[in-house]
């Protein structure tokens, strides 16, 4: 309990759903809404969780997971992959680069909750 | 020395073969000749004219075999002075 | 019947032994055991075809009835073999040289290869020949009848038709076999050769056997024999000038025309020296054969009825005084006669026909080019064996519808008259380099008709072809044109006046066209070659000479193929023909083999020139060097033609490429669409999904939060509409099929609009405006217009970062083009973004609600639609948009375009 959930979205009100989702859980849910520093925030904040979009402005979130699993601070970090694109390619390029887990939008509140619970309790 | 002697005998050989050729290219003209003869003759009788044929005929086979043969006798001198020319000449040829 | 009997075992005996003769010579050649086939006592024998039935029976009857005039006969060819060094001896060479198959060959070659001119003398060679094949037919028929007389009197007649066909099958059937056994490029038959020469013997010994008979056995020695002849009808010398002349040169001319003659003479000449012997060696042979003649023919017409046949005289002097074998030897002799001359004059104008006739025709039927292919071989060979067939059965054919008799045993001076016509022309091309093509076809065509007119058609008698009316009075009653007496000369022989006219008019044709026509340049190149043939000819060679054209080759070949190459193919060769060393002896099949292989990489005109130089002296003719050239003009074309489809190719390859890159970039930019639609459309759905889910399963929700959620779903669901409506705009637009509606306006009122849609003016964004220049009409869709003013104005109002956002609008009129400029106070448009900025779904600064990139792709193509534009401008020009179009107008162009 009270563990800690790094939201990197850009789109507002998602933010604000899933954080609303994550809080009500008991978690506690910090948000970015930028690509390019997004490294440097998840290395900062320490999460034990990350909710990572993939159309980020700035940078994509496809290449800030991949940052993460080159870096042994964060190598081992869950990382939940967002996306809008919803295509298979995503979902290859996504196992690919190491993302714990997979959701398209638009997604059940339930399935986000449970998936960040799972990777919270290995 | 008998570097010297070879041009003027291949020549004389050259002549001589040559006025053999002519000799061979003349001998129809006096076989015509021989073989004509008998139209002049009036009232012979046949057993004349037979005798004259086939002894003329006899007289040019000789002479056109001694004309052959002359021929041949020269043709092969010249030939084989050819082959030794020849076959100096194809070492060069080769190399 | 018995001695019948036992003539046709003898005689199939003989035919037998002559078959396995003509094989065991054919086997030995083919093995290089040939040496002895090569003798020149060979080659004088085998001239003795001269020597056919009609001189080995026909000259008794013709001493019978003339007396010594037969002679003449035998006196032409005597001078024409002693003269050999002047005239035969080129004819030879040029035979070897140019590697001529027959005489219409030899005379077509001279004349610039005219195929007409080898089918004229083909077609008279044939006429000629016929009647003399069925001559033949008929004294082997006849001097069968003399047998079967012996034992049953009067009961011949019947079985004449069997024995001429049984004779001309069984000759058709060797001649096909042993003269069609390889189509060597010398055409030369060593079996048939061979079985010749020993005929050539057989009839020789016959006829001096019997001669010795009847001088020592019938009579009383050489003296009685005079005697005999100063009492007989034949006692005077009572020959007539003109036919002695005549009939000698008669001779003389046949001799060297006969199509059989040629082909023994020159065709089948082995080596140029055997003339040497054949000069004084023949003309003993024609001394021989003619020694007897005058006694037999004195002792048959003494010691034989009166009504017997002179012919025959050879046959039933023998016969009739009980020598049977004699008899029968006397008729193996006939037989030879018989059989050679057909046998060679078969080969002859089968060669005739299908070079000529039948393969011409062949090769144009097909369309093929003249290839020597493996294919054109077999139908050379086929075509050769059944003109042989055909040639045999028109002879037999004759010899059934003229019903022999009399009027056959004229036909042998006749057919001489007939390939005398091809004198002038064969002589004329050998000494006189004016001679020409168009003159020699001229002279054998007018010698033809002569001789047809004036001999040939009225040989078959009055009323058969040429009706007695014509021939008593001429035809149309001219007088002067009378076949036996034309322009007048009465009084002269049949056979020397048609010689006198026939070849008189063939020279005055043939000297006269030629010095009034023009050669063309082959003619001109092949008649100094045939004229002047020893100037550039070495002396043949004969085997050690085989040997230096070996190396020669091997020079050439390695030069072409590459030494190692060439070595082995020239030492397997050499193997095969069972010689030590790696030099093969030139052979007929190593040659064709070389040239094969030379040609793979040299092209077959050219490999063969290259070959012909070497082997055999022939010279290389103006027709290989044409062969040469086009062979290289249609390489030379075949690689332009190369070059040109590898560039189309390389054109076709390079649109293709452009057509895929233009697809594979299409594709990327469709995928690259749908995924930005997806994205777009994806966003806002997940925020009404995610809320409305949150008001359903949160309990305890405060109405706050309720409220704002709503709210969110409510503004989000509006996105999504915006959305969908742009895209639908979007598609519209671009897909041209958008209607637009013209009106008019003025710009100040469509700005005002436009500023009211956007808001109306408030404190939070300032916008500048000068109303004097606004006062413009304009003519255009004016909604459409407005539209992108307001997605100007609203971008403006979204991303402007200044603190005081402030907006310039500026009008200007240039001509007939407005210009309009939103110019803000903000950061303007990053650099970077300037040349995407009008694309779909860019844009520029994070994302905020209500923003899907798609409003500037819509005006631009709104923009193009009206025959204007709009463009980003750079900062230092103030930032912002330009957007232009015409004052007026610009829909009715537009509308025309959309029309087109």
């Amino acid at each position: 309990m009270g563990a800690k959930v790094l939201l990197i979205e850009d789109e507002p009100n998602i933010t604000e759903a899933i954080g609303f989702i994550l809080s009500r859980d008991g978690l506690t849910v910090k948000s970015h809404s930028n690509g390019v520093d997004a490294v440097d925030v998840v290395r900062r904040e320490a999460p034990d969780v990350l909710v990572l979009d993939v159309m980020l402005p700035g940078r994509s979130g496809y290449d800030i997971l991949q940052d993460l699993r080159n870096d042994d601070q964060t190598q081992g970090l869950p990382v939940l992959m967002l996306t809008a694109r919803g295509q298979t390619r995503d979902r290859e390029m996504a196992e690919k680069l190491g993302a714990s887990r997979y959701m398209s939008k638009p997604f059940s509140n339930a399935d986000v909750l449970q998936a960040v619970r799972d990777l919270l309790m290995p | 020395m008998t570097q010297a002697k070879d041009p003027i005998y291949a020549e004389r050989q050259t002549y001589r073969r040559r006025r053999l050729g002519d000799a061979a290219r003349l001998l129809p003209v006096l076989g015509a000749g021989l073989f004509g003869l008998p139209i002049f003759w009036q009232e012979t009788p046949t057993t004349r004219a037979l005798i004259y044929v086939f002894l003329t005929w006899a007289l040019l086979c000789i002479l056109s075999g001694l004309v052959a043969w002359r021929l041949r006798a020269d043709a092969a001198g010249e030939g084989d002075d050819g082959a030794d020319g020849s076959e100096e000449a194809k070492p060069e040829q080769v190399t | 019947m018995s001695i019948l009997n036992l003539l046709i075992a003898v005689c199939l005996g003989y035919v037998v032994f002559l078959f396995s003769v003509a094989f065991a010579a054919d086997r030995a050649a083919r093995r290089g055991r040939g040496a002895w086939l090569r003798s020149p006592i060979v080659y004088t024998l085998s001239l003795s075809i001269y020597c056919t039935a009609w001189t080995f029976y026909g000259a008794v009857g013709f001493a019978a009835r003339s007396g010594l005039e037969f002679v003449t006969i035998y006196l032409g060819p005597t001078l024409v073999m002693i003269g050999w060094w002047g005239l035969l001896r080129k004819m030879v060479r040029i035979g070897r040289s140019q590697r001529i198959t027959s005489i219409a060959d030899m005379i077509s070659s001279r004349y610039g290869k005219s195929n007409l001119l080898a089918v004229i003398v083909t077609l008279i060679a044939v006429i000629g020949t016929t009647p003399y094949i069925a001559l033949q037919l008929q004294s082997v028929t006849l001097s069968i009848n003399a047998f079967a007389q012996v034992d049953l009197p009067g009961d011949q007649v019947s079985e004449t038709g069997t024995t001429g066909f049984l004779i001309a099958a069984g000759l058709a059937l060797f001649t096909v076999l042993f003269g069609t056994r390889n189509l060597d490029v010398n055409e030369r038959h060593h079996g048939v050769v061979m079985a010749i020469a020993v005929e050539a013997v057989i009839k020789l010994c016959a006829l001096l056997a019997v001669g010795v008979f009847v001088v020592w056995g019938l009579g009383g020695g050489p003296a009685d024999i005079l005697a005999r002849v100063d009492a007989s009808d034949i006692a005077r010398w009572e020959v007539s000038n003109s036919r002695w002349i005549g009939l000698t040169m008669l001779s003389a001319a046949a001799f060297l025309c006969l199509p059989r003659m040629f082909q023994v003479m020159v065709v089948e000449n082995q080596d140029e020296s055997h003339l040497r012997t054949a000069a004084w060696a023949f003309p003993t042979y024609l001394m021989l054969m003619s020694l007897f003649v005058i006694p037999i023919a004195v002792m048959g017409l003494d010691l034989l009825p009166e009504d017997s046949n002179p012919d025959l005289f050879v046959l039933t002097l023998p016969l009739m005084h009980g020598q049977d074998g004699l008899a029968i030897f006397s008729f193996l002799g006939g037989f030879s006669s018989a059989t050679s001359m057909v046998i060679v004059a078969a080969i002859a104008l089968s060669t005739m026909v299908s070079n000529h006739i039948v393969m011409p025709v062949w090769l144009r039927m097909t369309g093929g080019t003249a290839m020597m292919s493996g294919d054109v071989r077999s139908v050379a060979l086929l075509a050769r064996r059944l003109s042989i067939a055909a040639v045999v059965f028109l002879g037999y054919l004759y010899f059934r519808l003229s019903g022999g008799g009399t009027a056959l045993a004229a036909i042998g001076l006749i057919a001489f008259v007939g390939v005398a016509q091809f004198l002038p022309a064969l002589l004329g091309g050998l000494i006189w380099r004016g001679a020409t093509r168009s003159g020699a076809l001229a002279g054998v065509s007018i010698g033809f008709v002569t001789w047809a007119y004036c001999l040939f058609l009225p040989s078959f008698g009055p009323d058969v072809l040429i009706s007695a009316e014509v021939m008593q009075a001429g035809p149309w009653g001219i007088g002067w044109l009378r076949p036996y007496a034309l322009f007048g000369t009465e009084g002269i022989d049949n056979v020397v006046h048609a010689v006198l006219w026939s070849l008189s008019l063939n020279v005055a044709g043939f000297v006269g066209v030629s010095l009034l026509s023009f050669p063309t340049p082959v003619e001109r190149l092949q008649g100094a070659q045939f004229v002047n043939i020893f100037d550039h000819s070495g002396t043949s060679g004969g085997w050690n000479a085989g040997m230096a054209q070996s190396e020669d080759l091997l020079i050439m070949a390695q030069r072409i193929m590459g030494p190692d190459e060439a070595r082995k193919l020239f030492a397997r060769s050499a193997q095969l023909q069972g010689l030590p060393g790696f030099l093969p002896e030139p052979s007929p099949e190593f040659i064709e083999l070389l040239e094969r292989e030379l040609s793979g990489s040299v092209g077959a005109a050219t490999a063969h020139a290259m070959i012909s130089q070497i082997i055999g002296g022939a010279n290389v003719s103006v027709e290989d060097l044409l062969a040469v050239a086009d062979e290289t003009a249609q390489i030379m074309e075949y690689s332009s033609q190369l070059e040109a489809k590898s560039n189309e190719l390389a054109d076709t390859a390079r649109q293709l490429r452009e057509v895929n890159d233009k697809l594979t970039k299409l594709s990327v930019q469709k995928d690259a669409f749908l995924s930005q639609i997806s994205h777009e459309l994806r966003t806002p759905m997940t925020s009404i999904r995610s809320f409305s889910e949150i008001l359903r399963d949160t309990q305890g929700l405060d109405a706050g939060a309720q409220a704002k959620y709503a709210g969110i779903i409510h503004d989000e669901t509006l996105r999504l509409t915006r959305l969908l409506d742009d895209l639908l705009d979007l598609s519209v637009l671009e897909s041209g099929t958008v209607v637009l509606n013209p009106g008019r306006a003025r710009l100040g009122d469509l700005l005002d609009r436009a500023i009211d849609a956007t808001g109306g003016l408030d404190a939070r964004l300032r916008i500048l405006r000068e109303a004097a220049r606004e006062d413009i009409v304009v003519d255009t869709d004016l909604d459409r217009l407005v539209q992108v003013f307001i997605n100007l104005i609203a971008n403006c109002r979204k991303y402007c970062d200044a603190p005081q956002p402030e907006l310039r609008i500026d009008v200007t009129q240039r001509d007939d083009t407005v210009e309009v400029v939103f110019a803000d106070n903000g950061t303007g448009v990053p650099e970077e973004l300037q040349s995407i900025i009008f694309e779909k779904f860019v844009r520029v600064g994070e994302t905020k609600a209500g923003g899907a990139g798609l409003g500037l792709a819509i005006c631009r193509e709104i923009m193009t639609r009206l025959r204007g534009e709009i463009v980003c401008l750079p900062k230092p020009q103030g930032g912002g948009f330009l957007v232009s179009f015409p004052v007026a107008g610009g829909l009715q162009a537009a509308g025309e375009n959309v029309a087109d």
